[in-house]
């Protein structure tokens, strides 16, 4: 039994969310309330699998649990499924954010229907997909798929105005082609689409500045970066956790998309260098200067998250391994941050209460957990040291610094600017006189349960990063390895 | 003794014990908040205080015994090193390992952070003997001190780097929780926003020496480490100046240093004890005292060191006269900060080291002082403004002479603690040849004086000139605050007599006591004034001070009508020193405004909403619904029609493919 199971897990955790779908499926109109059931033991099911495939991992190659099928013989294309320390870290904060997110909907079919949750597990299997793939058509159709439910969840989570999912579609759709550019040429070049092969190809130098321009747009785009930042605002205006779920997943698969295709093109990353360097530091710093006077609650997150984001892509295109771990860091980092900002806030809308996302108004009552909560996550995604994101995005600064210390500077800067604007809203979660909504508030204490330690991670991290960087450099130093040969 | 205390713990254990036990204060405390806070429990206060109070006492007992231990080493440069808590093993090829270093450095700091941790929670004791919650309270009081003890014994600049972060964290918390105004989300923001640019300071010195220590081989496991530091202090000559100047700027900031000494005043509506201990304590002392750890850094850039003192002494010069026309007791002592960190700043900038870090820890003991009884005048009366005060002196005898000790001790009479201090400053500025510098500490002091009896005359003393106090004063504070007030007022008083210049018949301890913890180049430094000239330059000192104080008292306390009439002459010169130069609205008009207008107006408005999303990315959107429109007029219905279309394409394809 167990050896079956550990050569198939990450098919058995891709697929697990099937069957919640297919129940979900069957689930009677007038029996809705049970889809809250339903989905909760599938995406228990899948954090659960997660935890065995963890308990298993040995990373002693440089992707483990290979699986190979076949899926058109005629072309000889394969999927192929495998995990390093990255993408499994990705996959266990992909598994505990879903299945928080239907946790705490528990019982809330008014809120969530049952089309609702199968776009989500749908949702969570395209994105668990994406990080296990090692093949990029595969990886990319996964990535593309997650974009597709993901518009779907926003749908189905109400209160994003037609223009905001339209620019998101408009957005990801111009990305989607850039990205299926880059996969073509790259399938072209290599003559398979094997994430190991391809990273070995070799292409001549004009190819290789056209195509990683590509890319690098692509990133952007995905990223939310300046100038592409235009999504962004429509998604701020949707519903609190939806707006986190999107942009806490998504946008790392996009930033973890061009971390693993950007190997073959490092002669270009090296010769684009200053330019691409400059354009990532300053849509950061227009961010960070965005922020300023902004004086919505989710802007404020937005933003913050386009900031941390854009590290991601400075601490790849800063070519050398302390840059490289510190994007793999953060991308783990950031989803960990997301994924307790979603759960405060959704606990917060559990009990009939919202984050007003257009006003600085925090209907968080007098309980001491959502101020904690709230300020904790705040600080830590304006990256105070002491807190989970600082590691990464000390790694980061030491790579830029080798690069060029100009660039450090401006974007030590842009985090100074960051923290300023973030603290106004943490301030106003800690001030004891702010006027917080209703006074008479009730406990629960499974908010404590659920709270309590999503705040001790954010600082647990923060001092002790070896629990996800232990993870991270498995995979960055392998990635290093090839780009440092291919140097 | 020695081995019987050694036999059951170990000195590394003991090390560690000094920083745990105030953290265990905070988390027991916190953990009371949370539950009052939450379940709506009633709080137990006594344990609150007894807990926070015990976790300080027996912190300063450790601290205690390691000086004993310490003191009873064998060996030139005795110092204790701890094991590692833990370790990053993911940053680099080698792991980054935090420890404790306990040297004469570091051990003469922490007595005084822990002692002065102590008498602040105690005196916290009575001073918040009304509140309904002070575990809120006791818990920042906590990890303030906790914090402020990791980063004076911490043997690595990235776990200083974060504790000092962590420290301007509590501070926010601290300020939002505990203001006497409404309005503390400005304040906060304005402290926070300093201490992180103040960090990012602090980052880039870090960067710099990675950089300047990047492929050298030589040095051992840690780069960070301060020993490694100065073990390959060499290869930083290049970056010397650079590095340094970034560090300066850094300590200025959050050593409330000129010119970004403004945001000191804006938080002072801060709870007072925790205030005066963070703010004016904790702030001044690490800043100081990192300054010194890296002495051998400093050396390195002549440049930079004239830099420190000539910022050292505007700041002493604008934060004490600034003091003479403030009507508010805080507002006034946070100007006091100002001008004795700058003497601090005076004495580094002339190369005179351990006389910086001997003025900073008298300063830290007679400020205390000071506060303490201003403080127990506060929780008597309720008022903070001096106009407001008058003839307390019968009805409060002890905070009287309490706080009297303070200011003779802060203005640096003799024999009092602050002499000592501010003597060495203005002795070693001046035998050194800087004598701009020794004038500006001269004249800082005789401000200082000034105001300092102003705020004694008006306090205390009843005018007869003005009506009588308007407050009702029933009695003297709670016993833990009198005896707080007593026990620091000793020390305001004695501290100095631990380190008396041989001129004035004494032993400088404290400098001999420093010699390990100093670089080779700045014992050796020394001017060319011997004993007479300094004991000449003393009582100089102490006769401008004495006189200038008295009459200062004598003014307000017998012609009040002088004071008030020049006071009314010069009221444009009034109205500058009262706001602090207005420096304040020159940041503001200069720097808040501009970055405001820039991210909102220029970037935010015009250029993502306007010109990226509003012409670009919505004009594409416009164009595609057009095209769709234009389409649609041409839209064909016809299955045939499509079926042809369907064949010429296929036609197209194969003859494309074939031919």
């Amino acid at each position: 039994m167990f050896p079956w199971i550990y050569k198939h897990i990450l098919t058995l955790i891709i697929l697990s969310p099937v069957f919640g779908i297919l129940f979900l499926t069957l689930i009677p109109r007038r029996d809705e309330e049970a889809s809250s059931e339903v989905a909760v033991a599938s995406s228990g099911l899948t954090l659960f699998l997660t935890i065995i495939m963890f308990s298993f991992a040995v990373f002693d190659e440089r992707f483990i649990f290979t699986e190979n099928y076949e899926w058109l013989p005629h072309t000889g294309t394969m999927v192929r499924l495998g995990v390093d320390g990255l993408s499994s870290a990705l996959i266990c904060v992909t598994a505990f954010l879903i299945f928080f997110s239907v946790l705490i909907n528990w019982k809330r079919p008014e809120l969530f229907r049952k089309e609702g949750y199968v776009a989500l597990m749908m949702f969570e299997m395209c994105l668990i997909g994406f990080f296990a793939s090692i093949d990029i058509l595969v990886m990319y159709i996964f990535m593309e798929l997650s974009i597709i439910f993901l518009g779907l969840v926003l749908f189905f989570f109400r209160g994003v105005g037609s223009g905001g999912l339209g620019r998101f579609v408009g957005f990801m759709s111009v990305s989607g082609i850039l990205a299926l550019v880059v996969v073509i040429y790259l399938m072209l070049a290599a003559g398979t689409s094997e994430l190991v092969a391809v990273e070995k190809v070799f292409l001549s130098k004009n190819f290789q500045i056209a195509v990683f321009s590509t890319l690098f747009i692509f990133a952007l785009m995905r990223m939310g970066l300046f100038p592409f930042n235009g999504w962004m605002d429509g998604i701020g205006k949707a519903r609190f956790n939806a707006m986190i779920l999107t942009i806490g997943l998504s946008l790392i698969g996009g930033g973890y998309f061009f971390y693993r295709l950007v190997v073959p093109f490092v002669s270009a990353m090296v010769y684009l260098n200053t330019i691409v360097l400059w354009i990532v530091t300053i849509s950061i710093a227009i961010s960070a200067l965005m922020l300023v006077s902004r004086r919505s609650f989710s802007s404020i997150v937005i933003n913050s998250a386009v900031v941390q984001f854009g590290f991601i892509l400075l601490g790849i295109i800063s070519v050398n391994q302390q840059g490289f771990s510190g994007a793999g860091m953060q991308m783990v980092a950031v989803a960990i941050v997301f994924t307790a900002l979603s759960l405060i806030g959704e606990l917060l809308r559990r009990r009939g209460l919202d984050v007003d996302v257009e006003e600085a108004e925090f209907k968080v009552g007098s309980s001491p957990l959502f101020r904690a909560g709230f300020f904790v996550s705040l600080l830590a995604l304006s990256g105070a040291p002491g807190f989970l994101l600082f590691p990464g995005l000390f790694l980061i600064w030491m790579g830029l610094f080798k690069s060029s210390w100009v660039l450090a500077m401006v974007s030590i800067l842009s985090v100074v600017v960051l923290a300023a604007s973030t603290v106004r809203f943490a301030s106003i979660f800690l001030n004891k006189d702010s006027a917080l909504g209703e006074r008479d508030w009730r406990r629960f204490n499974m908010e404590a349960i659920l709270i309590v330690p999503a705040i001790l991670i954010l600082f647990a991290i923060g001092f002790f990063p070896d629990i996800i960087l232990v993870f991270v450099k498995q995979s960055t130093e392998a990635t290093w390895k090839i780009i440092s040969h291919q140097m | 003794m020695l081995e019987f205390i050694l036999s059951y713990i170990t000195v590394q254990d003991l090390i560690w014990l000094v920083v745990a036990l105030p953290f265990f204060g905070f988390i027991v405390n916190a953990i009371i908040s949370f539950l009052v806070a939450y379940y709506g429990y009633t709080e137990p206060k006594g344990v609150v205080k007894f807990v926070s109070v015990f976790a300080a006492l027996l912190s300063l007992v450790v601290v205690a015994l390691l000086a004993y231990i310490l003191y009873g080493l064998e060996g030139s440069a005795p110092s204790v090193v701890t094991g590692p808590l833990f370790s990053w093993k993911g940053f680099f090829d080698q792991p980054l390992e935090f420890g404790l270093k306990l040297d004469q450095l570091s051990l003469a700091v922490v007595f005084v952070l822990s002692g002065l941790g102590l008498l602040t929670a105690f005196y916290s004791v009575g001073f918040f003997s009304r509140e309904k919650s002070v575990s809120g309270y006791f818990s920042i009081l906590g990890i303030v001190e906790s914090l402020s003890i990791l980063l004076v014994l911490t043997d690595n600049f990235f776990l200083f780097f974060v504790a000092w972060q962590l420290l301007s964290v509590a501070g926010m918390v601290f300020i939002n929780r505990f203001f006497s105004d409404k309005s503390s989300i400005q304040p906060a923001i304005v402290y926070y926003t300093a201490e992180t640019l103040s960090g990012a300071g602090l980052l880039i010195v870090m960067f710099l020496i990675w950089k300047a220590f990047l492929g050298y081989s030589g040095l051992g496991l840690d780069i960070f480490q301060f020993n490694s530091i100065q073990t390959g202090a060499g290869l930083l000559l290049p970056f010397a100046f650079v590095v340094c100047i970034s560090l300066l700027f850094c300590i200025v900031v959050r050593s409330l240093q000129f010119p970004f000494y403004i945001w000191i005043v804006d938080i002072s509506r801060a709870a007072l004890p925790l205030y005066s201990y963070m703010f004016a304590v904790c702030s001044a002392l690490i800043s100081i005292y990192i300054l010194i750890r890296l002495n051998f850094l400093l050396i390195l850039s002549p440049k930079f060191l004239t830099m420190a003192g000539v910022l050292g002494a505007l700041g002493a010069l604008f934060g004490s006269a600034s003091m003479l026309a403030q009507k508010d007791a805080k507002k006034l002592l946070a100007y006091f900060m100002l001008s004795q960190v700058g003497l601090a700043f005076i004495a580094i900038g002339v190369g005179a080291f351990a006389t910086a870090i001997f003025h900073i820890l008298t300063y830290a003991v007679y400020i205390t002082a000071v506060f303490f009884g201003v403080g127990s005048v506060f929780y008597i009366t309720g008022m903070e403004n001096l106009d407001n005060f008058g003839d307390l002196r019968k009805k409060l005898p002890v905070t009287f002479w309490a706080t009297l000790v303070g200011v003779f001790s802060a203005s640096g009479i003799y024999p009092f603690a602050g002499f000592f201090g501010k003597m060495g400053v203005l002795w070693e500025a001046y035998q050194r040849g800087h004598t701009l510098l020794f004038f500006a500490g001269f004249f800082a002091a005789i401000f200082a004086a000034i105001s300092l009896f102003r705020l004694v005359a008006l306090m205390f003393y009843k005018s007869r000139q003005r009506a009588v106090l308007q407050c009702p004063v029933a009695e003297e504070s709670s016993v833990s605050m009198l005896v707080s007030m007593v026990i620091i007022s000793f020390f305001a008083l004695v501290l100095g007599w631990f380190s008396v210049p041989a001129a004035f018949g004494g032993e400088d301890h404290l400098r001999m006591w420093l010699e390990p913890s100093m670089a080779t180049q700045v014992i050796h430094q020394t001017g060319s004034g011997g004993d007479f000239s300094e004991l000449v330059l003393g009582v100089f000192v102490i006769l401008f001070v004495v006189h200038a104080g008295f009459i200062t008292w004598i003014v307000y306390v017998q012609k009040r009508a002088w004071a008030n009439g020049l006071a009314g002459r010069f009221k444009k010169v009034a109205g500058l020193l009262e706001n602090g130069f207005y420096l304040n609205k020159i940041y503001s008009v200069a720097i808040v405004l501009p970055v405001r207008f820039l991210g909102d107006k220029i970037i935010y408005r015009g250029f993502n909403k306007l010109i990226v999303n509003g012409i670009i990315v919505d004009s594409v959107g416009r164009s595609l619904g057009l095209v769709g429109q234009v389409l649609e007029r041409f839209k064909v219905t016809s299955m045939a029609v499509w079926l042809g279309l369907l064949l010429i394409m296929l036609v197209a394809f194969i003859g494309w493919t074939f031919f």
